[in-house]
């Protein structure tokens, strides 16, 4: 065959797939369905799968169908993607694609360049391209299909305490993303960047300068206040509004310095997604001094709340209280205690502040306080089911003895004012529990064993199922309706991710990443024996 | 040939010279010095105790013991700290000749160094004697693969835990809460029952050793209930049972239990 035709027979081959294969903006507002086409599964934060195979009386004959070992991977935190039957994950600096049936390696795109190497949550998919962050805050479009770079643009500078690990957003045209650091002082904000040429479009900092309002409300260390964004956010495309989480005030355990609520750190923020405004915020943790990031899923949620729908933004928040606001306008409806371990607070007054316990903050000898540093819930995902209507939220049952240095801060140095850790003889529990978010009041919930050192979130399905990442290194899977255990399975190694669900061929499967694997699951099907094509290479 | 091989060993060997000597630096004498630890602990309780603790426990000031507060200086760093303080703080320049300020780095350090390096002092047959005999250790514990099964393994002890965790754990053996080696009832949903220690538990298997030293492999699905217990199965009265000297024997011979020799560097 002559050249050209061969090439023009190839492009009539591969038009159909690369016309089908685009990742519109529609399909993630659809998603998920057999794909898992952003960090949450959809814009909600749900992490609700409608495929249906798998069910609480089919879940014993779940089997691993692959698994990946990742090689230099030592504690993925990656949510995995899913498109046309492509998985991508994220390890530092680092995105792979995979054969989501096979298991197998389709490319691999590192930049060794970098000048940090942190943890990396996952990617944005949208159109033919790939998106993830680098450790040192650089912005990379990716091509879905080779891994060829289409462009890369830095927004942040390590040498002002930054760095990335959070999976962008993408929102129609736009990719949203964050910044990390808010433990060694930096000044946290979020941006979007156009998905097609990589212009920045907006900025929004977290942490007023000097003279803008919400200034008042710190005293020094506004320069370096924190405030990171280092979880991807929500979206409501209503009401064209962002919803997006702040992390803790700079420095971590000592307040003195900067007396005051110290907005908008430990917040929930809404953003116009066109302008990059602020819309409203709520801070949880006014003037934290126990390293309470507000980082945990804002997820949306339509329910009736004292009798009448509501649309409303659900947070399970590291101070111990699940919050629930108005998402249209903020308004503070409703806090109640998850976790049992909780005194530094006797309540959420009714505009939505604390109602402090004296003497909880952190000193040089030491404060005992409930929750402890790691928080009652944190960025371990919940999964809100459509098919029982409640809410699941991974809860740590924990107090820590926080201290305090009044050491002059000096930013970039690794300096949080203080630590947190537990008792020798007081460590900490873990249970999934499920909410209902009529009420914000516990229906059930599972005791996990374990060390207290896992990090993995959950996923629902319309099945019936709840899958999580246990704190012994096992994925585990319950009875949505009644917390039931139904399944199991050992991966041998801390979980610091959250599981996701997809389809390949109309079979319905389960992943997740290890520390350093990925491993997939599906229900038990005998394999045909594969009859060996004739293959030979041609000189 | 000889050549070669000359060139091949030089080769070999360059690399490793050079990390070494990249890697470490040489320590101060006072650091793992007996005479120099006893000297600067007199220091301490003098010039630090009153905020840190007698014990470097901590009180007003950090917790010494706990690698966690200071793991990230080296011996230099730890110096610097003691001898300038740390400004905006508590913690004060102490006005001190510099070998004092070393001395007192190398009580610091001896906190948490293996117990094999302290040189811990005390009659170590004697200990032996209490270990083997009088306070009924070898029930529990194995040392060269003899002893009880229900404790961990002493066999490398002095090379793994400072002495003062050795000391902490025969006087207050549930004060760090009992994470390995739990002491656990089980009845079994068939009848019957087991005592021993958990080796490990899950919310579906657990794995238990009994005093005889059987392992019990265990499914959740057969089990009816299971008590754990929070302290741990040592006694928790050998605050009493051991005079002071008893107590200095058993730490000199538990110290000295290590599987590999003492390194050459270090005896030096």
């Amino acid at each position: 065959m002559k050249p050209v035709l061969k090439q023009l027979l190839l492009c009539a081959l591969m038009l159909p797939l690369a016309l089908t294969a685009q990742v519109r903006p529609q399909d993630i507002l659809q998603s998920p369905n057999s794909n898992w086409l952003t960090y949450a599964g959809d814009y909600q934060a749900k992490r609700h799968s409608p495929l249906t195979q798998i069910t609480p009386q089919n879940a014993g004959s779940i089997v691993p169908k692959w698994t990946n070992h990742i090689s230099g991977a030592n504690r993925l935190e990656s949510v995995p993607l899913v498109h046309d039957g492509v998985m991508y994950i994220t390890n530092t600096n680092e995105v792979i694609a995979l054969d989501a049936r096979s298991g197998r390696i389709i490319w691999r795109y590192k930049d060794a360049r970098s000048k940090k190497q942190n943890v990396n949550r996952g990617a944005a998919i949208l159109g033919d391209r790939i998106f993830f962050v680098t450790s040192d805050v650089h912005l990379v479009a990716l091509d879905r299909r080779t891994g060829a770079v289409a462009w890369m643009k830095q927004y942040g500078r390590v040498e002002d305490g930054l760095f990335a690990s959070a999976a962008p957003l993408a929102v129609k045209d736009k990719i949203i993303v964050g910044v990390a650091g808010g433990d060694s002082g930096m000044r946290g904000y979020i941006c979007a960047f156009s998905a097609d040429k990589g212009e920045e479009l907006w900025r929004l900092y977290t942490v007023p300068a000097k003279g803008e309002p919400g200034s008042e409300t710190w005293g020094g260390y506004i320069e370096w206040g924190g405030g990171g964004t280092w979880l991807s956010g929500t979206y409501d495309p209503e009401l064209n509004l962002l919803y997006w989480t702040t992390g803790n005030p700079w420095p971590d355990f000592y307040g003195g310095d900067r007396k005051g609520d110290n907005l908008y750190t430990c917040s929930l923020l809404a953003i116009d997604l066109d302008t990059g405004k602020m819309k409203w915020y709520f801070q949880f943790t006014p003037h934290d001094t126990h390293d309470w990031d507000a980082q945990s899923w804002p997820v949306l949620l339509d329910t009736e709340i004292n009798g009448r729908m509501s649309k409303v933004v659900m947070h399970p928040n590291r101070n111990g209280f699940l919050y629930t606001l108005d998402r249209a306008t903020g308004e503070f409806l409703r806090a109640t205690k998850m976790v049992d371990k909780l005194d530094w607070a006797t309540g959420i007054d009714a505009k939505g502040r604390p109602i402090l316990v004296p003497d909880k903050d952190p000193t040089p000898a030491g404060t005992y306080v409930c929750p402890g540093v790691r928080g009652a819930a944190n960025w371990m995902a919940p999964t809100y089911s459509a098919a029982t209507g409640l809410l699941y939220v991974m809860n740590l049952e924990q107090c820590d003895v926080y201290t305090s240095s009044a050491q002059v801060p000096e930013p970039k140095k690794n300096f949080a004012g203080g630590g947190a850790s537990p008792k020798h003889n007081e460590p900490g529990q873990f249970f999934m529990r499920a909410y209902d978010p009529k009420t914000g009041k516990r229906v059930w919930e599972y005791p996990l064993t374990g060390k207290g050192e896992s990090w993995s979130g959950s996923v629902s399905t319309a099945g019936g199922v709840v899958f999580f990442g246990d704190d012994d290194g096992q994925l585990v899977a319950l009875d949505a309706k009644t917390g039931q255990h139904l399944w199991h399975y050992l991966m041998g190694e801390n979980l610091t991710a959250a599981p996701i669900v997809y389809a390949v061929d109309g079979k319905q499967y389960v992943a997740i990443c290890s520390a350093t694997a990925v491993f997939t699951f599906g229900l038990f099907e005998p394999q045909k024996p594969v009859a060996l094509p004739a293959t030979r290479t041609e000189p | 040939m000889w050549k070669c091989a000359l060139l091949l060993a030089c080769a070999l060997a360059l690399p490793a010279q050079h990390e070494d000597k990249s890697e470490k630096k040489p320590k101060n004498p006072a650091i793992g010095n007996p005479e120099a630890i006893a000297a600067g602990q007199k220091l301490f309780m003098t010039s630090c105790a009153g905020c840190h603790g007698p014990t470097g426990d901590g009180g007003r000031g950090p917790n010494l013991r706990e690698r966690g507060a200071w793991h990230s200086l080296d011996d230099d760093g730890m110096f610097t700290i003691v001898n300038k303080g740390v400004p905006g703080s508590d913690m004060p320049a102490l006005n001190r000749p510099e070998n004092e300020i070393w001395q007192i780095v190398a009580f610091v350090r001896s906190l948490t160094a293996p117990a094999m390096d302290s040189n811990a002092p005390g009659d170590v047959e004697a200990g032996k004697q209490i270990f083997w005999g009088k306070m009924g250790c070898s029930n529990c514990h194995m040392i060269g693969a003899k002893g009880g099964f229900l404790g961990p393994d002493l066999s490398n002890i002095g090379a793994m835990r400072s002495l003062n965790e050795i000391r902490n754990s025969i006087l207050d053996p549930s004060e760090r809460g009992v994470k390995e080696y739990q002491p656990v009832h089980i009845t079994f949903r068939k009848g019957g029952t087991l005592d021993g220690v958990c080796v490990d538990r899950t919310n579906y298997a657990m794995q238990v050793i009994d005093r005889a030293g059987k392992v019990h492999r265990i499914a959740m699905n057969d089990v009816e209930a299971i008590v754990l217990h929070k302290k741990s199965a040592m006694p928790g009265d050998y605050k009493t049972r051991l005079s002071r000297d008893e107590l200095r024997d058993l730490l000199a011979y538990l110290s000295r239990q290590s599987t590999r020799p003492p390194d050459a560097k270090s005896e030096k």
